[in-house]
């Protein structure tokens, strides 16, 4: 599976291209939706970003496509509440985010860097230092 | 047991450190001190001090950035002094053994004298384990210089 | 500004229950900002939903926080359900809800303890956890745990409430009921209370939802968005209104969840009332293909759980946005401007749940 078809609860996702991300969510902004959360998954060769807005009690998302190694805009200049889900992708994804306003430098939740950011595929837990079978 | 082992033994101090627990037994640590189970029948007095603590209660599995700050507080508390891992994730990591940012288990950082099983440790467990802490603590001599940690005397005793 | 002083506050301080860093920049008393510096409690759940089987995973998710645990559990129970399109019995519905509303009261009057506690009211901090310990005592008679009862399962509910722990039930929470009402009566009508809280940490209707805050932060500024309006579970069957105040400070905050409880209560008792008979889970084969996502309403806001599944025993992704991730931006938007001796209170009215914030 390489994207998601669709979710359900998610009344609709909308396509949008890695350079009209920010319009797209800025016509949710003028829409007043309120911006729940954004939600990323690893898909090999790029990763698959949903960014879900609440419209009275309805949810919809706007999705966009970033290859590894890109840098993805920043939506805290529309939605400021953004600022907290960007770091947590940079830390757990290690993605980095163009713009963001309160920047942590990949030092939000983790602090010593794993040798792969801990939320991609390929990372398994082994890379524990302490592991010895709990009796 | 002499006049100090006692007042130790009739009133211990506990210092409260959160590593990472899910809050279940955090509040259930919370709730011995409210009327129903009322820890300070024991003469046991929550404090925020660790210079001041006898008890260490330590819930949640430790992980990679609060490690530092719990063998700081360990430090930082005088002798004689024990642990209690509150809780099944504080004393073996538990649910959490297969996280990544988890230590899994208090004792991979600092000595623990008590394992208080349970998730959520009850309230009862948790006062049961601090009692049997207590007789543990009763046993220790009265070690180093008072106003010093281990850490520090065995500093001392190496530059002898 | 040059002149302005940081102070750290936390990682241990005494009214936060948990580790989190505030770093504040102060200039005389006043606060200039404040920024949250996290990860005390990460532990990575995310990570390990996806290398647990699907079903460990219920118990895994109920240890994201444990002061609302079961409704964790309950979120990504639904959340599966969805994604496998599993039915739900009636029975079990309901008594989800009677346990959803019992972990709200308990939260809440945790809430209501520790905010007494904050600005100096020790007894009355005392007096809520003693009456909280009742609905506790109820929650241990019928799911035999305290704070962590995994009652939820995918397809249904553990355990059942039988006639007795129904009356039970029935027979405590009036008295319950009138206790907290005493409390809440001085707590809300106490002059010092309302100096120490109208008018602090005040956030417009409409700045909340630009921050995208959640639960009763937002339902505090006037706005009535409640996920429970949304009717999962039992909800859409149960006579329900959210409960708001308009003018979004401390104290409507704090109001916002003392009148909760009551409607919890309420709501504890209808369900009951109207418990059908039936099965108890619905029995399932196969394993999840597909994604799901099930928002519902947590004691401080709206939780949401994104589950996406390969069709094998683990899943691909789990997704959890907990309520006070969501209301973190409106705490720091109030802060700057508060003094710094209001800083506890404002802090704790949001009622932060680190544990969550940070899985
Ligand atoms: S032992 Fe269980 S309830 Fe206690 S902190 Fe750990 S996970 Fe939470």
């Amino acid at each position: 599976m390489s994207e998601l078809a669709a979710v359900q609860g998610i009344e609709r996702i909308e396509d949008a291209p890695l350079e009209g991300l920010l319009e797209a969510v800025r016509a949710y902004r003028d829409r007043r939706a309120r911006f729940i959360t954004a939600t990323c998954l690893d898909r090999g060769e790029r990763f698959e970003i949903l960014y879900l807005f609440d419209e009275g009690l309805k949810t919809v998302a706007v999705r966009t496509f970033l290859p590894k190694g890109q840098r993805l805009p920043s939506i805290t200049g529309v939605y400021l509440c953004g600022f907290l889900v960007e770091n947590e992708l940079q830390d757990l994804f290690g993605i980095e985010v163009d713009g963001l306003d309160i920047d942590y430098r990949g030092k939000f939740l983790v602090t010593n860097t794993f040798e792969t950011p801990p939320l991609l595929k390929q990372t398994t837990c082994e890379l524990r230092p302490t592991k010895e079978e709990p009796s | 047991m002499n006049l100090i082992q006692k007042a130790r033994m009739k009133s211990p101090w506990i210092l409260h450190f959160n590593a990472g627990s899910c809050n279940g037994c955090d509040i259930e640590i919370l709730s011995c001190l409210t009327p129903v189970y009322d820890i300070e029948r024991f003469g046991a007095v929550n404090v925020g001090n660790p210079k001041h603590a006898d008890v260490l209660l330590v819930t949640g599995p430790v992980n990679r950035r609060n490690e530092r700050v719990l063998r700081n507080l360990y430090e930082q508390m005088l002798d004689p002094k024990i642990v209690v891992a509150v809780g099944t994730c504080a004393s073996s990591g538990g649910v959490f053994h297969n996280c990544y940012n988890c230590l899994g288990g208090v004792d991979k950082v600092i000595p623990v004298d008590v394992y208080v099983p349970g998730c959520a440790a009850k309230p009862e467990t948790i006062i049961e384990g601090v009692i049997l802490g207590l007789e543990k603590l009763a046993k220790m001599p009265a070690k180093p210089r008072p106003g010093r940690t281990s850490a520090e005397a065995e500093k001392v005793e190496a530059e002898r | 500004m040059s002149d302005a002083t940081n102070v750290p506050f936390g990682p241990q301080h005494p009214v936060l229950p948990e580790p989190i860093q505030l770093r504040i920049s102060l200039e005389d008393e006043n606060v200039l900002q404040a920024l949250p510096a996290l990860g005390y409690v990460h532990r990575g759940i995310e990570k390990a939903g996806e290398l647990n089987d699907f079903q460990q995973n219920v118990f895994l998710v109920e240890r994201v926080c444990g002061i609302c645990s079961s409704i964790h559990a309950l979120a990504y129970c639904l959340a599966v359900e969805s994604a496998m399109g599993l039915e739900v019995p009636k029975r079990a519905d309901y008594l989800r809800v009677v346990w959803m509303e019992l972990h709200r009261i308990h939260s809440h009057l945790l809430y209501l303890g520790l905010l007494a506690e904050a600005f100096g009211f020790e007894s009355m901090f005392m007096e809520f956890w003693r009456i909280r310990e009742r609905v506790m005592d109820l929650l241990e008679m019928t799911a035999g745990n305290r704070v962590i009862i995994s009652v939820c399962t995918i397809g249904g509910v553990r355990r059942d409430i039988d006639a007795e722990q129904a009356r039970t039930i029935r027979e405590e929470l009036p008295k319950v009921r009138e206790e907290v009402q005493r409390l809440v009566d001085a707590l809300l009508g106490d002059y010092t209370v309302k100096r120490r809280t109208a008018g602090k940490g005040v956030i417009s209707g409409q700045a909340a939802l630009d921050l995208g805050a959640v639960g009763p932060t937002l339902r505090g500024s006037g706005v009535a968005q409640d996920m429970r309006m949304a009717g999962y579970a039992a909800y859409s069957e149960l006579q329900f209104q959210p409960v708001t105040f308009p003018d979004g400070d401390t104290y409507s905050r704090t109001a916002v969840r003392a009148y909760e409880v009551f409607q919890s209560m309420d709501l504890v008792l209808a369900a009951l009332e109207n418990l059908p008979e039936g099965e108890l889970a619905a029995k399932f084969k196969g394993r999840p293909d597909g994604a799901a996502l099930a928002r519902v309403e947590a004691p401080r806001g709206e939780l949401i759980y994104m589950v996406v599944g390969n069709g094998t025993k683990n899943l691909e992704r789990m997704r959890v946005r907990v309520p006070t991730y969501a209301n973190i931006p409106a705490l720091l938007s109030v802060l700057p401007g508060c003094e710094f001796a209001d800083v506890p209170v404002v802090t704790l009215s949001i009622d932060p749940c680190i544990s969550c914030t940070e899985r």
